[in-house]
């Protein structure tokens, strides 16, 4: 039997309409990858096929996971918390899934931009390092009973968040001035994508029902499935519509004291 | 770098790694199971969220990095020596 939760399969209602949409959108994002990298050979650009699949696909189990209850809990914060806390006795709905997928979902970003920027294996490893500490405090700061933990564990996210985008911007910037022009715009568009909608997390906590509880649990998971399509699917699409990934220009061509050795 | 050794590149073939196909497919798996276990791993054990959860997160990254290694290693350069 299913833990129980605003959406069933019978009937979705609440939230559950937003986590059903999210499960679909990310499905025919994984479905859409699946088929543009169908065929594909060359063993370089398969790695960035197989890394921007997984991202959708591993974030449809999550909005699953959330739509059918398995990845939400309850966290008693005491009524005085915010106004959606108040009218729920004083515990809030979190869902963790989110979470887990952020988890697993940020990092297989930031080794695709990685690795279409050039960068080395140790800012790779040094940026997933500083995102996985961001998404854990996040968790810290949504999981904690008192307000005051609650903000502070808010504020060492962001903080953590602030300057995994500053060395994003900064040293795989660096490392993607070596590239030809198309994969250097795409880098662009793509670093310029998570630098807005990762800014985008931490204000929709804050004014969500885990925050201050501006908006309430219906539009606070619209918002965040529309993130997370935005930043997961529309990430893909950028990334595999670019002729330095799906082209036959990345292909070296000979120097012409190469070609005349030929 | 002698000439043979050019021949030798040149001739060079990627081959996939089985270990990581492996590798891929059970991180994946662990990755996407992980998000729908916690319910019955606090009914199985008798576990509180907490107890239950920080473990699996951890499982959840573990999975991340399994993939990451997975990928990165897909393909091995084989040359004919």
């Amino acid at each position: 039997m299913f833990p129980t939760q605003a959406g069933t399969l019978g009937g979705v209602e609440g939230e559950g309409v937003w986590l059903a949409l999210g499960t679909v959108l990310m499905l025919i994002g994984m479905v859409v990858f699946i088929a543009k990298g169908w065929g594909v050979d060359d063993p370089q650009k398969k790695e960035f096929y197989i890394i921007t699949i997984l991202i959708p696909g591993i974030a449809a189990a999550s909005y699953l996971s959330m739509f059918f209850g398995f990845g939400l809990t309850e966290v008693p914060v005491g009524e005085a918390y915010n106004t959606y806390a108040a009218e729920n006795g004083g515990t809030l709905e979190v869902y963790w899934a989110r979470y887990a997928d952020w988890l697993f979902t940020t990092p297989l970003l930031l080794l695709d931009i990685g690795l279409l920027a050039g960068a080395s294996n140790r800012d790779i490893g040094a940026l997933v390092g500083l995102d996985a500490f961001m998404i854990v405090t996040g968790l810290g700061a949504t999981l904690m009973r008192s307000g005051v933990a609650r903000y502070a564990f808010w504020t060492i996210s962001t903080i953590a968040m602030v300057l995994l985008l500053y060395f994003l911007f900064a040293v795989f910037s660096e490392a993607a001035s070596d590239l030809n022009e198309d994969a250097k715009g795409t880098f662009n568009v793509l670093r310029n994508l998570i630098l807005v909608t990762w800014t985008l997390y931490p204000i929709l906590w804050l004014i969500g029902t885990e925050g201050a509880g501006v908006v309430g649990l219906y539009v606070e998971t619209l918002l965040f499935m529309v993130l997370d399509v935005t930043a997961k699917v529309g990430f893909g699409f950028i990334l595999l519509s670019s002729r330095s990934i799906v082209g036959d220009d990345s292909v070296p061509t000979p120097s012409e004291e190469e070609a005349a050795a030929d | 770098m002698s000439r043979n050794d050019d021949d030798n590149d040149d001739l060079a073939v990627y081959e996939l790694n089985t270990r990581s196909v492996v590798g891929l497919v059970v991180s994946v798996a662990v990755g996407v199971v992980g998000l729908f276990a916690l319910p019955a791993l606090q009914r199985g054990f008798g576990l509180s969220f907490q107890e239950a959860f920080w473990p699996l997160l951890a499982v959840e990254f573990l999975a991340f990095v399994g993939v990451a290694v997975s990928v990165l290693r897909l393909h091995e350069k084989r040359s004919f020596d």
